[in-house]
């Protein structure tokens, strides 16, 4: 507070800069023009973020919903829904900070984010109370279109590193529809019971603030909305005069926000923090990447490839099939170096459209992906070994439970880059330390630890008309505990990595009970590198990697006698995996171009749950271009063209055309999955800036 | 859960802020040094780590590892196609 005084600035709690003390607005004391400019955080401004929400909405205690002719549709279920919704955000703040006590920062900030949280629930309903087994189906939408705040935080500058907490008044404006398409042949009139509301809750939140130079700064933030319970009322738009309803529906939001700030007001000139002598010890980088990725692929079958509709409907997905998927991820990324500390933070997220079409059935889904970020801090005091810890983490920004007209959208992932687009809420701490041997050789080791959240995922595929549309399923997936060794050389033109893995995998829950516990894992991975002498030759990589799992235990699905525990399946329905990779690119001064190939083989049958599919012996090649052109040492752009073949042998996984039949929990005469061939092609753009 | 998750970000968020005000001089070897004093090859050891750290989650994430895009091509295999089973489709038949 003193520093402040004597340099004049009168201010109050929302204003100042955060540059000098030698503010310019109020001139008492001259600075010399080489005086290096002293580091505060005071100050007005302006800017703008960008992250993923994910929260919950908790429905209970319906009232009215009555259908046209009379009927309570929730005359058995009640609408105790407790339905997730995630996506993106983007929007601006503006506030004023005020640094005190040497390092202590309080503020005020009003924020607004507009969003589109979004979530899904098919249900089945049985409106007459004498016939539950007689349902109708209903979808249950959910969406927050902006969320807004008034808040004050209080903070602590480590460094110029600030560090803070964050809490206020929050709003929010939602909108719900719950429709009920009943078919035809039911004697009752369909519905579409609609709301929305504005909604005022409180937020609380944490962040970490850095300065970027130029009157900018970069923050990372987490925030959660806490907006209470409200009785929501609904007004179906197809009955005339309107039926009516109300429910109390509870809302809880998190939110991981991206942002940066302009600071505007009290900025000497000159003394922009990058530039002070005062600054943060460290030196950071900032990077940021993106890319374009357009896919387009034809099969002589859709995914799942070897499954049929049963009822009344064709058999779409035994026909030929063809798809395409946009697909746009992008990071940002913070590299902090200090003496004895170096300090790595990215964040990724992605948007993707995806569609495939085969006879009869189509599926097309638009969604942001989950986000994933991670922060790696290393110690580099010691003499001979440099620890680290890394915290990983999944935000669950993207949709995980697909709506029927979206589900068929999931793709082989050896044709297209995205099949899932979300789950749940992972946290994943490692620890690890570098133990250099000495100038060429380096070893790491490193043990990681992934808690997996709860997620809601759809019900099977199910074709449109069929008379037993499938609910979602609640998946509890395992935790996963992984052990990790690389060793490491670079010497001259020669670069070359080996690592190895072993994973052993927690028990997949499904609706509760347990379901499958995934064998342990074992990986070997090697990439090399040579640069060639000559002027434009340039560098040939390699790389290469094979994979295997032991015998997984599952709950095998019957009939009659099942068991009711976790049993150690009678064959390995886990595939090895082999694959290859090759490119080559040519040197040109900037630019680089060359050749890219890879083969990858699965050697046996194993069933593949993203896409509910069991993969069958597989090959899978490409070949393409690759190019790179880095006008400077900041900026990069890069590009590639990839034709990309698959091929499914007739093979069953099992030795005397046996077929291990989870349904059945036994062996069954085998079926001859026929031939699959796909081929697509893959392009790509992308961009890499570092300031 | 929500409340573990706070303590968990809280005690992330204290240690970093720890950590780095122990940060202040330029740094001398970008990676730290070897038992003998001399600097650590800084591009091997940035490597071996991002590998170590990525290869340590590999069930981070469905949709991608938090990595740049432009590094999607080194993780991407083996690393892809895990399988964690769940039902297959009761309103399906395998196809003849």
């Amino acid at each position: 507070m003193h520093r402040f005084f004597v340099t004049g600035i009168a201010i109050t709690v929302a204003g100042s800069a955060w540059a000098a003390d030698s503010a310019p607005k109020m001139p008492v004391k001259a600075e010399s023009p080489t005086a290096p400019a002293a580091f505060t955080w005071t100050g007005c401004y302006l800017g703008a973020h960008v992250g993923g929400a994910w929260g919950r909405r908790d429905f209970s205690d319906p009232a009215g919903f009555d259908l046209a002719d009379g009927t309570p549709l929730f005359g058995v279920d009640s609408l105790s829904q407790s339905l997730p919704a995630s996506g993106l955000l983007a929007g601006i703040q503006a506030g004023c900070k005020y640094q005190f006590a040497k390092n202590w920062i309080v503020g005020v900030e009003g924020e607004f984010s507009g969003a589109r949280l979004t979530g899904d629930r098919q249900m089945l309903l049985a409106p007459f109370p004498a016939e539950p087994a007689f349902t109708v189906p209903a979808n249950l939408h959910v969406q927050t279109d902006w969320i807004a705040s008034a808040t004050g935080s209080l903070g602590y500058s480590f460094n110029g590193l600030l560090v803070y907490a964050k809490g206020g008044a929050a709003w929010a404006r939602n909108k719900y529809d719950l429709a009920v398409p009943v078919p035809d042949f039911l004697a009752i009139a369909p519905a579409d019971f609609r709301a929305q509301e504005t909604r005022t809750g409180w937020t609380a939140g944490a962040g970490v603030e850095y300065p970027l130079g130029n009157q900018f700064s970069a923050k990372l933030e987490y925030d959660y909305y806490d907006f209470g319970i409200k009785a929501v009322q609904f007004t179906d738009q197809l009955s005339s005069p309107s039926s009516l309803g109300a429910v109390d529906i509870k809302q809880h939001v998190h939110a991981v926000k991206l942002g940066f700030n302009y600071y505007f007001w009290n900025i000497p000139p000159g003394a922009s923090l990058a530039n002070s002598a005062s600054a943060p010890g460290m030196t950071w980088n900032e990077t940021f990447s993106a890319e374009a990725r357009y896919f387009s692929w034809r099969g002589t079958r859709g995914t799942p490839t070897n499954a049929i509709a049963l009822g009344p409907v064709s058999k779409p997905l035994g026909t030929p099939g063809s798809g395409a998927e946009f697909y746009m991820p992008y990071s940002a990324q913070l590299v902090g170096q200090g003496d004895d500390l170096k300090i790595e933070m990215i964040m990724r997220g992605g948007w993707v459209w995806a569609r495939q079409s085969t006879a009869g059935l189509t599926g097309t889904v638009q969604t942001a992906t989950d986000t994933v970020a991670s922060a790696t801090v290393t110690y580099l005091g010691f003499k001979g070994v440099q620890p680290f810890v890394s915290l990983d983490v999944n935000l669950p920004t993207g949709l995980a439970a697909l709506t029927p007209a979206q589900a068929n959208a999931r793709m082989d992932p050896d044709l297209v880059d995205i099949s899932t687009f979300g789950e749940g809420l992972n946290v994943g701490p490692t620890l690890g330390v570098n133990v250099p041997l000495n100038d060429a050789w380096l070893a790491t080791v490193s043990a990681g630890y992934t808690h997996r959240g709860r997620y809601v995922m759809e019900g099977p595929l199910t074709p449109p008309g069929h008379d037993n549309p499938s609910l979602p399923t609640n998946v509890t997936p395992g935790d996963a505990f992984t052990v990790t060794g690389v060793l490491g050389y670079q010497a001259g033109p020669l670069s070359a990595k080996v690592t190895g893995t072993v994973t052993q995998n927690g028990t997949t829950k499904q609706d509760g009970l347990d379901f499958v516990r995934s064998g342990r894992r074992y990986l070997i991975a090697a990439t090399g590198s040579y640069t060639w002498p000559d002027d434009h030759t340039g560098t040939t990589t390699v790389n290469a990697s094979v994979a295997h799992s032991n015998f997984n235990e599952v709950l095998f699905q019957c009939l009659t006698g099942c068991p009711t525990t976790l049993v150690t399946e009678p064959f390995n329905t886990n595939s090895n995996l082999y694959q290859i990779g090759v490119e080559h690119l040519f040197a040109f001064n900037q630019f680089a171009v060359g050749p890219t190939g890879s083969f990858l083989f699965r050697d046996n049958n194993g069933y593949e749950p993203t896409t509910l599919q069991f993969v069958p012996e597989k090959e899978r090649w490409s070949a393409g271009l690759l190019a790179r052109y880095a006008p400077n040492n900041s900026l990069s752009f890069n590009a590639k063209v990839e034709h990309i073949w698959t091929h499914e042998n007739d093979a069953p996984g099992l030795p005397n055309s046996q077929l291990f039949s989870v349904l059945a929990g036994s062996t069954v005469a085998g079926f001859t999955v026929p031939v699959i061939s796909s081929s697509g092609w893959q392009f790509a753009v992308g961009t890499t800036a570092t300031f | 859960m929500t409340r573990k998750y706070f303590r968990l970000i809280t005690i992330a968020g204290f240690s970093l802020a720890l950590l780095v005000s122990a940060a202040a001089a330029p740094p001398k070897c970008t990676e730290g040094t070897r038992a003998n004093g001399d600097c650590v090859n800084p591009a091997l050891a940035a490597s071996n780590r991002q590998t170590a750290t990525i290869f340590s989650q590999p069930k981070i994430s469905r949709t991608a590892f938090p990595i740049p895009p432009a590094d999607d091509r080194r993780f991407r295999y083996p690393n892809q196609l895990i399988p964690d089973q769940l039902k297959p489709a009761p309103a399906f038949s395998f196809s003849p």
